[in-house]
Formats: structure tokens, sequence, C-alpha cells
């Protein structure tokens, strides 16, 4: 709920955000963002636990995660 | 939520079950005059009139809504107009119900009822095993607000409500203050509700932890003074969310012995709630030796500084419940500024006192 708010809050703004969720958390995720009438709230799912994994494997995660991420924004391969 | 067509009541149930419109607990199947019976238990509340929004699924949440809800809970008519309020409070803004609901914390939702209310019969247990079960009109309360939040808001554990583990008081959790054997005025008034009117008071918490404390007599003042420390260290039980940095609120039922200790030392509420609050505390580097790191605005601080567990004096629910004995117990809360408390009237007839007669 939290990241999701906070991802809402900001495109309220039109900033452009993209709301990275874990796995376990993806469907509550959906439906938060349909509840807010944002239903197309671009997000980008890595795998769960994120918190506590180590520096490396955040690393790992961010590495396989940024072409979605860029994706996500539109803006495609750097 | 719709109408539906069933053989009979245990399909209904079955069916209600498995559409996610229930705690778990077979219900009350919520047919037509059952909840028109509800409505009428409160006919000076408007049937349409929207009470709230509940997140996550953002439900715009009718009066014949609850209503509906009440039915499924067991709940009584009489009771309605309370059920209603509990579900007014924790739609409000200030509760934050949305992080409350999705949360992975265990928050539950303790409603405390003051007021005439509480005794519009069947009146409301404030007294022995308050808290605990056999008692109807607390048990039905609390639970027609759970199954609000999950019909209105989508609570399903792993849909919305992400509780990594949940709790028993998620089921239910309804007390009334024993107003008749506190030696204060009521927690109601405390926050500014009229005399003569009902509130309800929601604040989201975990499980209860007790305070066993059995007065030796050597002084009145030193009793007290041993109540509040041992308040005040059960408050800052280092896994509890408020107590590694978050800095946020709690409640704290006292049995009426616990609470006479207190005014005899000439303590009231206030004050009490002021001991609590200095004390509660644990030092910044006993958090980050526990937990690595301290989460939230006091992250900063200097080892030897204490971090404060309550926001404030004024975000410690302080309410007087339970019957003989030397058990008080304490809610931990959740940070400032999620689900700490929210009190809104009861709305209730003009003819309130021919209800107690």
């Amino acid at each position: 709920m939290g990241t999701v708010g906070d991802s809402i809050a900001i495109a309220q703004r039109n900033t452009p955000v993209v709301a990275l969720i874990t796995d376990r958390f993806w469907e509550q995720s959906a439906l938060v963002s349909r509840s807010f009438g944002l239903a197309d709230l671009p997000r980008v799912r890595i795998p769960y636990p994120i918190a506590g994994s180590g520096i490396d494997n955040i690393r790992r995660v961010a590495d396989d995660t940024v072409a979605d991420v860029l994706r996500a924004l539109g803006i495609g391969e750097l | 939520m719709g109408l539906f067509e069933v053989n009979d009541e245990a399909e209904a149930r079955d069916m209600l079950h498995d559409l996610g419109c229930t705690d778990g607990l077979p219900v009350i199947v919520p047919i037509r005059e059952r909840v028109d019976e509800m409505l009428a238990g409160a006919p000076f509340i408007a049937p349409d009139e929207i009470i709230g929004v509940v997140p996550p699924r953002m439900g715009r949440t009718s009066v014949t809504d609850v209503a509906v809800s009440a039915v499924m809970a067991g709940c009584l008519p009489e009771h309605f107009a309370i059920v209603v309020a509990s579900v007014r409070a924790v739609c409000d803004p200030e509760f934050a119900l949305g992080i409350v609901q999705g949360t992975t914390h265990n928050a539950a939702v303790l409603t405390l009822v003051n007021g005439p209310a509480r005794l519009w019969p069947p009146a409301l247990a404030t007294a022995t095993g308050a808290l605990g079960p056999g008692h109807r009109p607390n048990a039905t309360i609390g639970r027609a607000l759970r199954l609000v939040l999950i019909n209105a808001g989508g609570a399903l554990p792993g849909a919305a409500d992400m509780s990594t583990l949940g709790q028993p008081a998620k089921f239910t959790c309804c007390v009334a203050e024993a107003e008749e054997d506190s030696p204060w005025p009521s927690f109601a008034l405390s926050r500014g509700v009229a005399a003569g009117q009902s509130a309800v008071t929601a604040i989201a918490v975990e499980g209860p932890s007790q305070i066993m404390f059995v007065p030796i007599g050597d002084s009145v003042e030193a009793d007290a003074d041993r109540l509040v420390e041992l308040a005040a260290r059960t408050i800052t039980v280092p896994g509890a969310l408020a107590a590694m940095g978050y800095s946020g609120s709690a409640a704290i039922a006292l049995c009426p012995l616990h609470a006479d200790i207190l005014a005899a030392a000439s303590f009231d509420r206030a004050s009490f709630s002021a001991a609590v609050y200095e004390q509660a505390a644990l030092r910044a580097g006993e958090i980050r030796r526990l937990h690595g790191f301290i989460r939230g605005a006091n992250a900063g601080f200097d080892d030897e500084t204490l971090v404060p567990a309550l926001a404030s004096p004024e975000h410690l629910v302080v309410f007087v419940a339970g019957g003989a004995g030397t058990y008080s117990a304490v809610f931990c809360g959740l940070s400032d500024g999620v689900g700490n408390a929210v009190t809104t009237i009861i709305d209730q007839p003009s003819n309130a006192r021919s209800l107690l007669a």
C-alpha cells in the first residue's frame, strides 16, 4: 500500500514514476492502483524478499530490472 | 453488495464464504428482512447516507451496507448505531485506514465505547473478561466492523490485507469503558466529547500484553510509580513497531484496582499519560543493537539519546476496564499518523434515556 500510494501521489503531480513491487505484493498493488483510478500505474515486478537480502543481491536485482523500468517509463533501451 | 437467490440458509452461508465476504466464521445470512430490522435499530440514521470510503478497494459504504455486515456478524439492532460510529471513526482520513488495512504489520482495530450507548440493553461488557469471549455486544460490534473492512475495503488476507501473520484481535476487538468503576471522568470526555453523549474511539493496535502488578502498600506514591514504570516498559517491548523508532501510539486498559492506585497517588488520566510518555523510551544504541538501524524520524539520534515509543502523551489511549484482579493490559500501536486514535460521536435518539429504562 505504501509503495503504490506514494507512486500514485507522484503520478498525480505529473511526475514519471515506476512502482517496484515484490512478487508477493503484486496482486495487492494491482488492487490498490485500480482502486485509486490508476490501473495503468507503471509497475515492475521484482523478486521477494528484497529487505535484508544483501547489497550484492540488490545490485543483481537492479541490473535485472533496469530495462523493465526504462520500458515502463517509455524510454526504451539507453 | 448485490442480491442472490439460493435454496437455503446453509447454501447462502457457504456462498458468502466462497465469495470472500466473511471472516472465516459462519455468518448470519443478511436477507432483506434482517437488514431492515438492523436499520430499524437506529431509525435516526438515514439508510442511504454514505458513511465513508473504505480502502484499499475504496468501496463507498452506505448505512445499509454497514447493516448488511452487522447482520452477518450477529449484531443486535440495538447496537447498530455503535457499529456505524465505529465505521465512521476508521474512515476518518486521520486514521489512515489504507495503510492499516494493507500493512504487513498485524494491526487490528480496537474500538472503545463510552457514554450511555454502553448501557443500551443488552449492555456492553466493561468488567470481568470484557475483552474476551462470551459478551455478544462486544463480540459482534467488533466483528461487524471487521466485516465492513473485508467487504467494503477488500481486506482479505493475501489480497489486500498483507499482514504477515495477522492476529486474533482482527476478528473482533471492542470494549466499553468501565466508567462506573473508574476514578476519572470517561476517556471520551478527555477527547472533548460532551457529557451525556456517546462515542467510539478507534485505534490500530497489536495484541494486548498484560501488566501484572500487585501493590505492596509501602506508600501510594511508590505503588503508583511502579505501575507507571511497568506500563512504560511494556509499551517499549523492543519488537514493537512504535518502540523501534517510529514513535507512535498505544492504548492501556487499566483494571479498576490499578486505576484506583494511580488516583490515590493523585494521578489523573493526563498526568499518567505524561508520566508513561516520559518513561516509554529506548536508548538509540539499544535499538541499533537489536535492529541494526533506527527507522523513522529518529534515525540520526546518538546512541545515548532516548527514543520515545509514543509520539506524544496524547497518543496514549488510557481507559478503565476489567473486573477484580491485578491485571491491566497494553496494546502497542503503530507509527505517528497511522491508526492513531480517532473518536466519533455515536448518533443516538433524542429519547435515549427511555432506552435505559
